[in-house]
């Protein structure tokens, strides 16, 4: 199944996101996240993907970022999250910011 | 959120840190002449200062970082024992404090200093001139190991940067990737790493709170410092380090350590960034993710390391080297600590207050109706209420209390600058400063406090040769004291000081016209002579063992709290002021009597017992009370009440300040809390009534001021029996 997120992924956003994508992972199959229309994304935004990721995981049902926005690629690239979240995006060059 | 308004808000977190830095600063700076080991405190001071200094300066407030930077200098000096702690330094560093102080404050509005700030600082940069280094380079000196570490690394080079953040980063305002990206602006940002190993599981996380860790490395030809200038806001609650390339190996174990069970992780990152490659450090460290038993000592011995790490780290690190989990837990008891505490706007506390003030009122009048329905499950209803409504009062005045001491530890700084000026010797002691009171008496006894304090040491203790000469210690004692007591605080300023000389305040009195030469008074009553506002205005008064100035002010400050103040005083032994202050002003436990038709509230607290008015005490105002004789006071002809006297009378026995009186009433009407409102300035004047309050039944009641009316009344009863006794002998 397929989600897609707007707006800030911020700590002002986080506490309600977590519970919301939390339910969303299925009991199996893969989720997709479409991020492409996030503005902005803080550490907590950061801290967030990362642990739906390992949850999800955990439980056995991929996460897959199908797309995310310019500022988003440029920090998973800089921060070589992009290796663990493997973002659908050609993020290979780009290791300054 | 935008880097600006970020910041913005960091800006207004920055000057509430520095309150308390400052604070601090002054605290130390008073104590260090008397501590045994000034060099812990002259540590502590430096790090204020630099602390100061460096969140200044990511603000970009220069003018602060300008004077700071002196300070900080004289500071570095003194703890590298350059300089001495001396009289005069202390003298120059105070003034230097409080202009610091100043200018940070002033942040709040400006990002510029006015002209006069700028001229204070040039003159207090004049006065510190002589401490500083001939070659005017603040901050070198001592700084050499670092400066040369530096030196060796100077131009374009590396910078690994380890940024540990504090658990409340986030929810401070600040983010983590906003420093990193903020780097960019002192050089190129190589590469970054996340050290997620503190996230918890998907169930256990709060998403608020800051986990991740980052690994940064850096090309810029900046020095250390500026690089670590820019995370100085962010280093006393989290773990960062800035290590320049050839840093000693120990240094990078210890960083390596400070991650604990993530360091082999570190290492490996260290690696690959190719900021450090001693392949025994970094393979030991690797290797202990086999060996999780514990950590091996380096195999390098750590010479130097510890003053090539910087100086952030040295303050920031809880742990030597060799004890990363050690580090890691003492991190993890502060960010426990400071979860437990939160900042909060006092305003809306008050806000607060108010509305349960208003819920305290309103409970009282449904009580008041669900008590005429004589509805049985209606009254356990409301009942169960009430008892919540008074757990709900009761827990948000908790949040109003503060302890007294830091308001006590301002009186330092006012003894040591008054008798400095007076040539005298004093010393404060304060006890009790854990007593907790309402915050917004704290802040309004500041005012008469001080002023009791400087009489106290201007006019109550002698001058040296004075106490010498009386066989008394050159040294002389100011004690401030607080304590509770039957719903009140009670704050004592006692000197050790010459005491009151009565016969001089009684001859002061009869000349002024305020007591007859004739009237026997006790010695407390010739003491409280001395708050009558027409002995502050005679001029020579002030050498009248000193107390007049303005004492009147003083009692006027400590009645509008609705406390007392009294006067114990021994000639050649030093008096003792005493200040009584209900602990809270909004709310009251009161005791709801009637009186000829009227309504009357009498503060819970003051009510000893009631008892009914014996017969047969027709004209005297005093009855028999188990042997004790009790003057009383008919409420219903102190307010000139009209109304017929009812067949049987009660009278509730009230005690203020160790005297007991009896107010005679009609009914007993049983406990009430109420919100006190004050009265009018028009009644202000009026004796015996401390304020009304609003009834359930919409009524009107007064509330009874017992230590006036005990004080009006009490004493006078006392007087006539005393004269009865004499002309009976």
């Amino acid at each position: 199944m397929g989600l897609s997120y707007a707006g800030d992924l911020t700590v002002q956003t986080v506490a309600e996101r977590l519970p919301e994508l939390l339910a969303e992972l299925p009991e199996d199959g893969e989720l997709e996240l479409d991020l492409s229309a996030i503005d902005e994304v803080d550490t907590a935004g950061l801290q967030l993907l990362l642990v739906i990721k390992r949850e999800a995981t955990a439980r056995g049902c991929p996460l897959r970022l199908t797309a995310v926005g310019d500022s988003l690629a440029r920090l998973l690239a800089l921060t070589r999250l992009d290796m663990r979240l493997d973002p659908a995006r050609d993020t290979a060059e780009g290791e300054t910011a | 959120m935008t880097f600006e308004s970020e910041m913005l808000a960091a800006r207004q977190t920055f000057v509430v840190e520095c309150r308390d830095l400052l604070d601090e600063m002054e605290h130390l700076l008073l104590g260090i002449e008397d501590t045994d080991d000034p060099q812990e405190n002259v540590n502590a001071l430096f790090r204020a200062a630099h602390t100061v200094k460096g969140s200044a300066g990511l603000f970009g407030l220069d003018h602060i970082v300008r004077f700071a930077h002196v300070v900080e200098a004289v500071l570095e000096r003194l703890r590298s024992g350059e300089i001495e702690v001396s009289t005069e330094l202390i003298g120059v560093l105070l003034p230097c404090r409080d202009h610091l102080a100043d200018l940070v404050y002033g942040a709040e509005v400006t990002e510029h200093a006015t002209d006069e700030q700028e001229a204070t600082t040039d003159a207090l940069l004049a006065r510190l001139a002589p401490f500083v280094d001939e070659n005017g380079g603040a901050g070198s000196g001592a700084n050499a190991a670092e400066a040369a570490a530096d030196g060796a690394a100077s131009g374009e080079r590396d910078v690994h940067l380890s940024l540990r953040f504090g658990a409340d980063t986030l929810r401070d305002g600040m983010d983590p990737l906003s420093f990193v990206n903020y780097l960019a602006t002192l050089g190129t940002v190589q590469r970054v790493r996340v050290i997620d190993d503190l996230l918890p599981e998907a169930d256990a996380v709060d998403p608020e709170r800051c986990y991740l860790a980052f690994q940064v490395q850096v090309r810029t030809a900046e020095p250390i410092e500026r690089v670590e200038e820019v995370f100085e806001f962010v280093a006393d609650d989290g773990d960062i380090r800035v290590l320049n390339p050839g840093t000693p190996a120990g240094a990078w174990q210890d960083l390596i350590d400070s991650f604990g069970d993530a360091g082999p992780a570190v290492a490996e990152i260290l690696r690959e960034f190719g900021a450090f490659d001693d392949a025994a450090v970094l393979d030991a460290a690797t290797a202990i993710a086999d060996a999780v038993s514990g950590v091996p000592e380096p195999a390098t011995p750590a010479a130097p390391a510890s003053k090539a790490a910087s100086t952030t780290a040295d303050a920031a690190r809880p742990a030597p080297s060799g004890q990363g989990d050690k580090a890691a837990s003492g991190q993890g008891d502060k960010a426990a600590r400071d979860g437990r505490n939160i900042r909060v706007d006092a305003s809306r506390l008050d806000r607060l207050i108010d509305l349960v003030g208003e819920l305290v009122v309103a409970g009282a009048a449904a009580s008041v109706r669900a008590e005429r329905t004589r509805d049985g499950s209606l009254l356990e209803a409301v009942d169960d209420m009430m008892r919540l409504v008074e757990e709900v009062r009761d827990s948000a005045m908790q949040l109003r209390m503060v302890p007294i001491g830091t308001t006590f530890a301002r009186f330092q700084r006012v003894v040591r600058d008054v008798s400095t000026s007076l040539g005298k010797d004093i010393s404060l002691v304060i006890t009790g400063g854990e007593t907790e009171v309402d915050k917004a008496l704290v802040e309004r006894i500041g005012d008469p406090l001080t002023h009791l304090v400087r009489n106290a040491v201007d006019h109550g203790i002698e001058s040296q040769e004075q106490r010498l000469a009386a066989g008394k210690p050159a040294r002389g004692t100011l004690r401030l004291n607080a304590y509770h007591e039957s719903g009140s605080i009670v704050i004592e300023v006692s000197d050790d000081g010459g005491g009151i000389d009565r016969d001089r305040v009684f001859a002061k009195a009869v000349e002024r016209g305020l007591v007859d030469e004739s009237a026997s008074l006790t010695d407390s009553e010739v003491y409280d002579l001395i708050f009558e506002p027409g002995f502050s205005t005679a001029p020579q008064v002030t050498d009248l063992s000193g107390r007049g100035v303005g004492m009147d002010v003083v009692k006027r400050n400590v009645k509008a709290l609705r406390g007392t103040i009294e006067v114990d005083s021994r000639r050649g032994e030093g008096s003792t002021l005493r200040i009584r202050l209900p602990l809270t002003l909004a709310i009251i436990d009161g005791f709801l009597v009637g009186v000829h038709g009227s309504s009357f509230v009498i503060p819970l607290e003051q009510v000893v017992e009631c008892v009914e008015l014996p017969s047969g005490v027709p004209d005297r105002n005093c009855m028999d009370l188990r042997g004790e004789v009790l003057p009383f006071v008919r409420l219903g002809s102190a307010f000139a009440l009209g109304g017929d006297k009812p067949k049987r009378e009660n009278v509730v026995v009230v005690e203020s300040a160790g005297t007991k009186i009896g107010l005679v009433v009609d009914s007993l009407m049983g406990e009430f809390q109420t919100v006190i409102k004050p009265l009018g300035p028009l009644f202000e004047h009026v004796r015996g009534v401390g304020g009304s309050t609003i009834l359930g039944t919409g009524d009107v009641a007064l509330i009874i001021d017992v230590p006036g009316l005990v004080h009006r009344f009490g004493d006078r009863e006392r007087a006539r029996q005393f004269e009865a006794v004499a002309a009976h002998a």
